[in-house]
């Protein structure tokens, strides 16, 4: 009795060994999920205090979803990198949606990884050649001319410096699940992929539900900590964000297999309402969006009715609308520090989800006391 | 003979007067008949401006080749038309699904968007909430969901489907090129689908789908299966479909008889807005009267004759008096009076007003007819009596019109505002006004604008614009017009055609301060006649040509003046924002930059004013005001020179002067006015400052380096010839008045006056060598002015007082210098 005693201390104390997470906080960086570039983000400078200059931006180059016209799998929303020049590390990220491995054909799905390398190619290309350009203009004339004899091992050279990572993003389904590990075996084949880590989004049903969702073959994952229900539902107290949602995802898990990142949100939205039924989703509203009591009433804790019709972004509010507000409360995820820092490794990275000028002041309420966690 | 000569040189200057200018090329475009256009009864009035706004007369639409429906896709209107087609939906389905959400779902998405939510069986996550959506995926409803998703197909391969969307460059990938193979694919379901339809409305739908599917295949025989559906399916007769004259536009396309095929495009245009564009550049007008054989009743008939005149330019009264009988109700007789209302207007004011020609389709090329002006101006002459009698034709018709319709309250109004504005077009001012006067009903927000616009006119024909009481009626309408733009056309250039028009009234009062504050305001949109297209005409080339030193005093007077009437102060505040427009010409903003006022600034008064006293040789009262000057001012106006205007005694001006750096125009005329209070003072100063002032006023001159300092503008082709039109509000000239001031700018003659003064005061010989010389220089510069207005070659201008310089100064270092630096000169003297 007492040596099973002693063993199971000696389990329970490797396993908090083990899972304790980092002894130091993890470095800080952000997604860019918008498709035109906003100055400085790439620039170089630090995008906030805790985030240095070097933290690398996962940087969303564009998405793959199915198309009925097209019958098979298009890119979309490409983010426009023309003309920029980087100087932080960055992620190319693609993100693939579900249905692209459900409705493409066997032959479509074979050569979705060699399509999508070579438009990640052809991104990191324009990139590295504003590189070369701004590197040109500076030289003197004999590194001009070394430089002009040298763009191809100057490309590479600098997709190794600044490339370290790239990340492929699906909310896979165990019906999915082998087309789409099967489409990321054949990714990890192509140069481009062969030249730095791979990584991939791991949502927290993939991550609780192992065995059906499998563990994808990569190098390593970022557990995407948010949209944690569906917002269409009347009953869901917070579709980004519940602490509560989270724990039952999180807890008495074994370790993955995998590294993982950690990724949480900074974003918000309403989830409107009408008559009981989802009408769509209200993008960038925040509370500051729904303090104008002219319009809007509280009718819970994170809910609000519409006072009169309105206008807004194109959206028509009507009175009596209900708007349920989703936001990380700041409180709840500082609380979940300690539910996911036993999920980190010393080399983890804490993401957030995503990055905007215009949310600056939250990042600052928020992202401080969780490190301080830490 | 000499009566007769003088006869002649009349004749002749007379026909110069009338002449159209401004064909002198530049590197700008000449203004556009946009720009000078006279426009004041508002083409918004009385016409259905959501459907019929593209045919108003405007500079955009003369002819078919110009309804570039890709060009002008955004004017085309097509709102009306969906929502025709979103109520038909919502009567179909039921009361219960909003027409918003039918728009949304077929015009607010993208067919790929569709098709795919459609095929992935998401549709219920697609547009959440959405009340068509949800009653398309009843199983009652699955064929016409099953429409709906062939639609977007059919849309898709039409609009999108394209090169390989993985083709890079990725930002490039608007290449359009249908797929063909889809494209049969489809036409083939929709033939299937049309015969098994469950409904009729369904069946409808799908005869359209496949009228559209057989035109875009363009197969053999597919013109004959697209009149086979059409007449099939739709029955003009009953159907009110908008899908009718849409289907009908394709029928018409493929129809080879010109004649049925104007009478099919005619409906189209009568029953639906959003092709009326593509109608009008199809419609054939020489066979109009071939598709009247078709018409079956009189509004048939007025539908084709509407599209032959919308298409027409000129006199186009019979076609509307044709119209009127035929179909008095037509609703097209508004746009078409409307359009012969302001063809009248460009044809009798435009000249009047702005001193350039009414659009023409025609102007033969100057450069190679030698007569070109002769046969304009005879051509002008009897066209001018001919639009007169014209506008009596259409103001009488239109007249009677309003006799027939006075108890048409939704067109009496119309009628009774273009009768008065016929009058005011005839100079008939009384009539004009008792007309105006008579309509009582403006209960529509156009009516009362538009009587606003005409007592605008008026009230300076029939009162004095000087008094106080005047303006103060003036001001009342300029306010109300100003704030009610949104009901114009045009805003910016209605606006400020009438402005122009004040200006001439106060001008012709000869309130120069008040005639050149209007013109201001109206010359950003408006281009009056000037010498030189790139000129541009603005508030200070008006003043610089028609106000004298106490005009420009007034004005500052005003400007400052803290207790401005309401009239004062609208003149002379800034520009609001619709005065502005958006569409400023690179002309307008030629004279003083972007300016965002139309008043001129302290400095540039200031400028004025002592350029008019450096005219005028009146070197205190120009430093006077040039010291009030900000050195910023001349920097921004490029006022400034970097070399020495009035030389130095050791060189000779005509070759080189000393550097000096930003050299004003204040310092100069300063160092001038120096110069000339010593050599009051000192004798011994005389000769020197007398030549150095000689240096000073050639090099100011226009063949001088700095011909800034007396002219606002210039080229290097002016002479000093007369004004070919009198100076006004409708022709400025960038050049100095010439009775006063021709012979000092263009022939030296005061720079030779004070050549001579040097030499008439006992210089030394290298000095008087010197002056001597630019003497020679002086008349050499007389002559040439001579030989360019006689049009000769100006190579080789020489003066016989360069000889005499020779034999009397040829021992001189100075001599030798000029010859060293000129070998012409050399050659000249045979040295």
């Amino acid at each position: 009795m007492s040596r099973i005693f002693l063993f199971f201390l000696l389990s329970l104390a490797l396993w908090t060994c083990t899972r304790k997470g980092p002894d130091s906080p993890p470095s800080v960086s952000y997604y860019y999920w918008k498709t035109t570039l906003e100055p400085g983000v790439l620039s170089g400078d630090s995008l906030m205090p805790y985030s240095g200059a070097n933290a690398p931006v996962f940087l969303r180059l564009f998405d793959v979803d199915y198309s009925a016209g097209y019958g098979g799998p298009v890119p979309v929303g490409g983010l426009n990198v023309s003309y920029t020049e980087v100087k932080r590390p960055i992620v190319p990220v693609v993100f693939i949606t579900n249905r692209v491995f459900n409705q493409s054909k066997r032959e479509q799905l074979d050569s979705l990884p060699v399509k999508i390398a070579r438009r990640i190619q052809a991104r990191l290309s324009e990139l590295a050649g504003s590189a070369w350009s701004n590197a040109y203009s500076k030289a003197d004339a004999p590194m001009q001319q070394w430089l002009e004899s040298h763009r191809d091992s100057f490309e590479q050279v600098w997709a190794g410096k600044f490339v370290p990572e790239i990340q492929i993003d699906c909310d896979w389904t165990p019906a999915t699940r082998d087309a789409y590990f099967h489409f990321l075996e054949t990714f990890k084949k192509q140069p481009v992929a062969q030249a730095c880590t791979l990584s991939c989004t791991v949502r927290l049903h993939q991550f609780r539900d192992r065995k059906d969702n499998g563990i994808p073959p990569v190098q390593r994952g970022t557990l995407m900590c948010y949209n944690m229900s569906s917002p269409r539902d009347t009953a869901t107290r917070n579709a980004i964000f519940d602490l509560s949602l989270l724990e039952g995802y999180l807890k008495d898990q074994p370790e993955y297999p995998l590294p993982l990142d950690v990724a949480l949100p900074v974003f918000s939205w309403g989830a409107w309402f009408r008559s009981g039924e989802f009408r769509g989703l209200l993008s960038g509203w925040d509370a500051g969006t729904l303090s104008d009591t002219a319009y809007f009433h509280t009718a819970g804790s994170n809910l609000y009715r519409i006072r009169r019709d309105t206008a807004w972004s194109g959206d028509y509010l009507r009175e009596g609308d209900l708007v349920r507000l989703d936001l990380p409360d700041e409180a709840a995820v500082i609380a979940a520090t300690p539910l996911i820092k036993p999920l980190m490794s010393p080399d983890s990275r804490l993401l957030f989800f995503d990055w905007d000028t215009t949310k600056i002041a939250q990042y600052e309420r928020l992202v401080p006391p969780i490190l301080a966690g830490f | 003979m000499k009566d007769l000569y003088l006869r002649f040189s009349l004749v002749f200057s007379l026909l110069i007067a009338i002449s159209p200018c401004n064909r002198v090329s530049s590197c700008y475009d000449e203004p556009g008949w946009v720009d000078t256009r006279a426009v004041f009864f508002n083409p918004e009035m009385g016409n259905d401006s959501t459907g019929l706004k593209p045919f108003f007369y405007t500079f955009k639409y003369l002819f078919p080749t110009d309804y570039d429906e890709g060009w002008h896709a955004g004017e085309s209107n097509t709102l009306n038309d969906y929502r025709r087609n979103c109520r038909e939906w919502q009567d179909y389905l039921g009361k219960n699904i909003d027409p918003e959400d039918i728009y949304e779902v077929i015009y607010g998405t993208s067919a790929d968007s569709f098709t795919t939510a459609y095929q992935t069986r998401t549709l219920h996550e697609f547009l959440p909430g959405n009340t068509f959506l949800k009653a398309l995926q009843k199983p009652a409803h699955a064929a016409a969901l099953y429409y709906l998703d062939f639609a977007k197909r059919f849309e898709f391969q039409q609009f999108e489907s394209g090169s390989d969307p993985w083709d890079e460059p990725e930002y490039y990938q608007n290449w359009f090129q249908r797929d063909s193979v889809s494209g049969a694919r489809l036409a083939g379901e929709a033939a299937q689908q049309v015969a098994s339809a469950p409904d009729a409305f369904l069946r409808k739908r799908w005869a359209y789908q496949r009228i559209n599917t057989l035109y875009y295949q363009a197969g053999e025989g597919a013109a004959d299966s697209i009149r086979q559906v059409y007449k099939r399916y739709f029955n003009p007769d009953k159907d009110k479909t908008v899908l009718l004259p849409w289907a009908l536009l394709k029928v018409a396309e493929v129809n080879d008889n010109a004649g049925e095929a104007n009478y099919q495009l005619a409906l189209v245009f009568d029953r639906c807005q959003s092709k009326r564009l593509r109608v009008i550049q199809l419609f054939n007008s020489k066979s109009a009267e071939k598709a009247l054989v078709f018409a079956r009743n009189a509004h048939e008939k007025a539908a084709v004759l509407t599209l032959r005149d919308i298409q027409f330019p000129g006199k186009a009264l019979p076609e509307i008096q044709r119209i009127a009988r035929l179909d008095p109700k037509s609703p097209f007789l508004p746009l078409l009076m409307t359009r012969e209302i302001n063809k009248l207007e460009d044809w009798i004011l435009t000249p009047r007003l702005t001193g350039m020609d009414a659009w023409h389709s025609f102007r033969p090329d100057f450069d190679w007819d030698e007569h070109y002006d002769r046969k304009m101006d005879r051509w002008n002459r009897l066209n001018t009596e001919k639009d007169k009698a014209y506008l009596r034709e259409v103001r009488t018709f239109i007249t009677q019109l309003a006799v027939k319709q006075r108890n048409n309250k939704s067109l009496a109004p119309f009628l009774q505002l273009a009768v008065s504005h016929l009058y005011y077009l005839e100079q008939r001012y009384t009539d004009a006004w008792r007309t105006l006067q008579k309509i009582s009903d403006t209960s529509d927000a156009r009516w009362r604008l538009q009587k606003k616009i005409q007592e605008t006119l008026l009230l300076p024909l029939r009162a004095d614009v000087r008094l106080v009481s005047t303006q103060a009626a003036l001001f009342e309408r300029l306010n109300f017009i100003r704030k009610n733009t949104a009901l114009m056309a045009d805003p910016e250039r209605q606006l400020s055609r009438i402005y122009l028009t004040l200006s001439h009234a106060f001008w012709f009062k000869k309130d120069v301060v008040t005639a050149g504050l209007l013109f201001g305001r109206a010359s950003e949109h408006t281009a009056t006649r000037t010498e030189f297209f790139w000129m541009g005409n603005g508030i200070l080339t008006f003043y610089d040509n028609l106000a004298t030193f106490q005009d420009l005093e007034a004005l500052e007077r005003l400007i400052e003046n803290k207790n401005k009437t309401p009239f004062q102060d609208f003149i002379t505040q800034p520009f609001q924002g619709v005065e502005l427009g958006e569409s400023l010409s690179e002309w307008s903003n030629y004279e003083r930059g972007n300016m965002a006022s139309p008043v001129p600034t302290a400095e540039e008064i200031h400028d004025l004013k002592g350029t008019f006293a450096l005219r005028d040789g009146d070197l205190k009262r120009c430093v006077r005001e040039f010291a009030q000057i900000d050195t910023a001012y001349w920097n921004g106006r490029n006022a400034y020179w970097d070399e020495d205007l009035c030389g130095s005694v050791n060189l000779i001006a005509a070759d080189s002067l000393p550097p000096l750096p930003r050299n004003n125009k204040y310092m100069i005329v300063r160092k001038m006015l120096d110069l000339q209070e010593e050599a009051a003072r000192n004798p011994a100063k005389r000769a020197e400052n007398f030549y150095l002032l000689g240096n000073a006023w050639f090099e100011c001159s226009y063949w001088g380096r700095a011909d800034g300092m007396l002219s606002f503008s210039g080229s290097s082709s002016e002479t000093d010839a007369p004004d070919p039109h009198r100076r006004g509000p409708t022709y400025l000239s960038g050049r100095p008045a010439l009775t006063r001031y021709g012979k000092m700018y263009y022939r030296c003659t005061r720079a030779a006056e004070f050549f001579r003064k040097s030499l008439a005061n006992h210089p030394d010989p290298e000095l008087a060598a010197r002056a001597f010389y630019m003497l020679a220089e002086c008349d050499r510069r007389d002559r040439w002015m001579t030989m360019r207005r006689g049009g000769g070659n100006e190579g080789g201008v020489a003066s016989p007082m360069f000889r005499m310089w020779a034999k009397r100064y040829g021992k001189t270092a100075a001599y030798k210098e000029c010859l060293d630096a000129c070998p012409d000169l050399r050659t000249y003297l045979g040295k």
